[in-house]
């Protein structure tokens, strides 16, 4: 799902800014973005070393523990360049995950140039190609960085063959680097200086791009901004082209990294604007800021709004928590523009919101944020894609919750959306790559070697299949060694049929899904046998059976508990025992009673762990 | 400090020759010069209790309260005769006795007024005895019993573990017809429960198919129900048979939430609504007394809906189960009402056996008493009552 961008347009006759470079650091997950940057900070003086005990630019607590960037960060680097210039070198960091790639096309629009770092043992990965493409197609300047060069299973110079096969890029490009020893530091900053172009643009009507936008509880959205054409100062009056709100300005500055006020944003300037902005959902991310008194006639190209791509059930465990929620998921969606929610009742339940995410890292991310900030208990129905139907009244539906399907007889056609996913493995992979896609109703579009070693494969993949476990098969598969990215490509027709799940013969709403028609009884089989092994033993059997419609495709029983019951209860096993059992109804009240079966959470996850096809 | 009514007396005796592998009571290997410091903290802790009462069962539980020698338990019950003005003749005083003692000591228990013996038999096939790290046989077990009967012993009961490992059906069947065999009057059958830090549970998470399944567990209490039933035992509690008139007195006290005294490390009291235990650790309690401190570890006064929740956990485990007369007797409640939710919710799963004067566990629902009693924990007592 990546976002093809036209460049910012460098209009050859505007005003060139010489001192300033614009530049964004993307890599593959764990290539060393993050020390790089750190590195670049520490040597240009931005930040002392003995500040850099923490990885400065992944300020969540999230982000740090999964090793990913969210969200974007900006920073002005001050290098006195080998000519005896100082330049300001604007970094702009981008998020490493493909649920955030049109966080990326924004991040990358900004900038003329682009390092683009590989790790000198692993070589080109799946994001690497993805993301370099995203910068070519932006015409930004891409300098390789061979990271880990210290690394034992280093091998540099087969990497630079493969970027030179792969990518086009020449050799002589290419810099090693090892960001954590830190080598090639210094040849990376004089890259920069005279490999990417100075920003040029027109000194008259004011152009800004916002890239990425921030909620502050005290002072409201601050708006990460690249300067294109005109300036930006206090005072003002700014438009957004695409929401045509009309603010004021109150304050601009940079980044260094800590946020310092400046008197102005000019031509190719990066920095941050404070209007009165409210909610990030305002202004939003990729929308041009230009003058309310003299605007531009033509906004930045590439505005689009961003469009939840998978939806899930998000309910408290307990009812009287619901209130909380729909606050929590308020405040995050101050600073995520991304997240969409809307109250949604479900019978088994309760009341709780359908959410909309960017993709199942975002998923993961908004539950854990919810959880951990906001201390609620939440239980999460399985993910969905959003499925167009065209009913036989003739009426277009979107579908983001199986439970809202009509019924199958008045469904003429029904659509779901496919994603090409880039693939990227070991040869001796091959096998199991294409097992697992053909599982996942996948189509071979191409295959091709980058090296004898590695293979890129591109799928034609349902986006639902993908979804569901499909990245942790694809890590166990091939030991951890493939990579992938995909982007969305549009919808197709397909035979899908809605699989319900009955417990003591009641369908539980919330464990409905969908599912094509040929994988429906493997799929319905391997469900009620996970619901089996993961509903506790109740006081009665609890029968469990998928169904298609009235016609019953699998059933198990959890047989009810035989024994449960404590030997000794004497003086002090009295109030152990007492103490054991309080502990165990508190335990159950996270259960959710449906009918007269009590679920736990994982139950409703479980669709996530069926092993598909093989 | 004893309360006027007090009607139990419990005395801990920590220590064993031999620690059994699935044990995680307060126990102590047996030294001799560790047996004299507690016996004196012992007896310093009873002396200084305060009367009057009507003490009606002395129980020396353990670890092993065999084990320390008859002449300290002559000691022990002299002191607390003494110092209780009890009638040794009208009293149950019960010692739990591990089936490796010749008959002289149990000629001397006898001697010093103890008139109930509490035999860990646990089981009568040798095999099974090994594996549980029992340092008896089972014709140990036959012998013992014989002497303790010789000895004058009215009142014997014995322990039987389902649940041990590489246990079968059959093998559990040999056991009950042998314990019923032996003519003894009270028979406990205790499920094995695996204690987290236990060399059990080491062996247990490397080899769980060693040891039974709860479903097997199941059958094995539901053949001891069976069986032992049919002997004429009456199943008067989840883990307890008796024939008529031996239940143990002292057990149905703690059922009842009657008082009772306790003394000795990690021993557990109950006095006036407030539950209290010792502590646990053999030189936090002697070092509490020898100081001339308090022994206590924990007090937890229980408000009234837990005492009435707790009344109900007790009698659900009980034959009699929740009999509405004496909760209004007792509480002033209206059990059958503020049970009402618990009740129909078990009853639907079939675990009750319910009539107009009570309600109490069927042999379904005595195999599931945890679950059933889980719900019955919090009554729903109306707002105003005993605020």
């Amino acid at each position: 799902m990546s976002h093809r961008l036209s460049p910012l347009g460098h209009v050859s006759h505007g005003r060139a800014n010489p001192f300033v470079r614009n530049f964004c650091i993307i890599a593959h997950i764990d290539h060393g973005k993050t020390t790089l940057s750190d590195r670049l900070l520490e040597m240009t003086g931005t930040l002392a070393s003995r500040d850099m005990e923490e990885q400065v630019l992944d300020s969540m607590d999230l982000e740090r523990e999964r090793g990913i960037t969210i969200k974007a960060h900006p920073v002005t680097l001050k290098y006195q360049a080998d000519d005896g210039n100082t330049y300001d070198l604007n970094l702009i960091d981008t998020p490493g995950h493909v649920d955030f790639s049109y966080e990326v096309s924004r991040s990358l629009s900004a900038c003329e140039g682009a390092l683009l770092v590989i790790d000198a043992a692993q070589g080109i990965e799946a994001q690497t190609l993805a993301n370099f493409y995203l910068a070519t197609e932006a015409k930004l300047e891409v300098i390789p960085v061979i990271n880990k060069i210290d690394l034992p299973a280093a091998d540099p110079d087969a990497v630079i063959r493969d970027v030179e096969d792969t990518l086009l890029i020449e050799k002589e490009r290419c810099i090693k680097a090892s960001a954590k020893e830190g080598i090639g530091i210094k040849e990376i900053l004089e890259a920069i200086v005279h490999l990417v172009p100075a920003p040029v643009g027109n000194p008259d009507r004011l152009r800004a791009l916002v890239f990425d936008s921030f909620f502050d509880t005290y002072r409201g959205v601050i708006l990460y901004v690249r300067v294109v054409d005109g300036a930006l100062e206090q005072g003002t009056r700014i438009r957004s082209m695409a929401g045509d709100t009309i603010v004021e300005v109150l304050e601009v500055g940079t980044f260094r990294p800590r946020m310092v006020i400046t008197k102005r944003l000019g031509i190719g300037d990066v920095g941050y604007v404070i209007a009165n902005i409210k909610a990030v959902s305002d202004i939003g991310v990729g929308d041009t800021l230009t003058g309310a008194d003299a605007p531009a006639h033509v906004p930045l190209p590439g505005y689009r709004k961003v469009t939840p791509m998978v939806y899930c059930g998000l309910y408290p465990n307990e009812g009287d928590d619901y209130g909380d929620l729909r606050d929590a998921l308020e405040k995050l969606k101050l600073n995520d523009a991304a997240l969409s929610f809307e109250p949604e009742a479900s019978m088994a339940l309760g009341f709780g919101f359908r959410c909309g995410f960017l993709g199942l890292l975002h998923m993961e991310i908004v539950q854990e944020r919810l959880e951990r900030e906001y201390d609620l208990s939440l239980i999460a129905t399985s993910p969905s894609v959003v499925y167009h139907v065209l009913t036989t009244a003739g009426e277009h539906l979107s579908i983001d919750n199986p439970a809202k399907l009509p019924p199958l007889p008045t469904i003429a056609i029904m659509e779901e959306p496919y994603v090409k996913a880039s693939i990227i493995t070991p040869a001796e992979y091959i096998g199991a790559i294409m097992d697992l896609c053909q599982s996942r109703r996948g189509t071979m579009v191409s295959m091709d070697y980058i090296s004898p070693l590695r293979v890129i494969f591109v799928y034609d993949l349902p986006l639902a299949e993908v979804i569901v476990d499909f990245f942790d098969q694809l890590k166990s598969r091939t030991k951890g060694y493939a990579s992938m990215d995909y982007e969305l490509t549009g919808y197709k027709p397909g035979d899908l049929v809605k699989l319900d799940i009955l417990l003591n013969a009641e369908s539980v709403d919330a464990l409905s899904f969908i599912v094509h028609r040929d994988n429906a009884p493997s799929w319905g089989r391997q469900l009620t046998e996970r619901l089996k092994e993961v509903i506790p033993r109740q006081m009665f059997d609890v029968p469990i059976q998928a169904a298609i419609g009235n016609k019953i495709v699998a059933r198990e029983t959890v047989k009810a508990m035989r024994k449960n019951v404590l030997a000794k209860c004497y003086g002090g096993d009295i109030s152990r025992k007492r103490k054991l059992l309080e502990k165990q109804k508190e335990g159950k009240k996270r259960m959710k009673q449906v009918g007269n079966v009590e679920l736990p959470q994982e139950a409703f996850m479980a669709v996530l762990k069926l092993e598909r096809g093989l | 400090m004893l309360h006027p009514l007090t009607t139990g007396v419990y005395v801990h005796i920590p220590f064993c020759d031999r620690i059994c592998p699935y044990c995680d009571f307060a126990v102590v290997k047996t030294r001799e010069s560790a047996i004299d410091r507690y016996c004196a903290a012992l007896h310093s802790e009873i002396e200084r209790a305060v009367g009057p009462q009507k003490v009606r069962t002395i129980y020396f539980g353990g670890g092993t309260p065999s084990a320390i020698g008859p002449a300290r338990i002559a000691a022990l019950t002299a002191l607390l005769f003494d110092k209780f003005a009890i009638d040794p003749d009208a009293i149950e005083c019960t010692l739990e006795a591990n089936p490796s003692r010749g008959p002289d000591d149990i000629r001397r228990w006898r001697e010093a007024g103890v008139n109930r013996l509490s035999v860990g038999v646990q089981s009568f096939d040798d095999t099974e005895l090994h594996r549980l790290g029992r340092d008896h046989s089972s014709a140990d077990a036959r012998r013992f019993l014989r002497a303790a009967r010789s000895a004058g012993f009215e009142n014997i009961s014995l322990d039987l573990i389902a649940g041990s490992p590489g246990q079968s059906l059959a093998g559990f069947r040999e056991s009950l017809r042998s314990a019923i065999e032996t003519g003894v009057d009270h028979v406990s059958v205790y499920g094995l429960t695996i204690e987290a830090a236990t060399p059990y549970a080491t062996w247990f998470a490397r080899e769980p198919q060693v040891f039974p399944d709860d479903d097997l567990v199941a059958a094995l209490l539901e053949e001891a129900d069976s069986q032992l039933t049919a002997a004429g035992f009456i199943h008067y509690e989840i883990s307890n048979f008796a024939r008529a008139g031996f239940e143990s007195a002292h057990n149905r006290g703690y059922w009842r939430q009657a008082d009772c005294a306790a003394f000795g490390m990690s021993a557990a009291g109950y006095r006036d609504g407030v539950r209290y235990v010792n502590h646990r650790g053999f030189d936090e309690y002697c070092g509490a007394i020898e100081a001339h401190r308090s022994p206590l570890a924990e007090e937890e006064q229980l408000d009234f809906g837990r005492r009435v929740g707790e009344a109900a956990m007790l009698a659900l485990r009980t034959s009699d189960g929740i009999v509405y007369e004496e909760f209004r007797r007792r509480f002033g409640v209206d059990a059958h009402a503020i049970f009402g939710a618990a009740r129909k919710k078990c009853s639907a799963a079939g675990l009750l056996e319910e009539n107009e004067a009570g309600t109490r566990l069927n042999n379904r629902g005595r195999l599931l008493a945890n679950s059933v009693c889980a719900e019955f924990l919090t009554p729903d007592l109306p707002r105003n009552e005993h605020a």
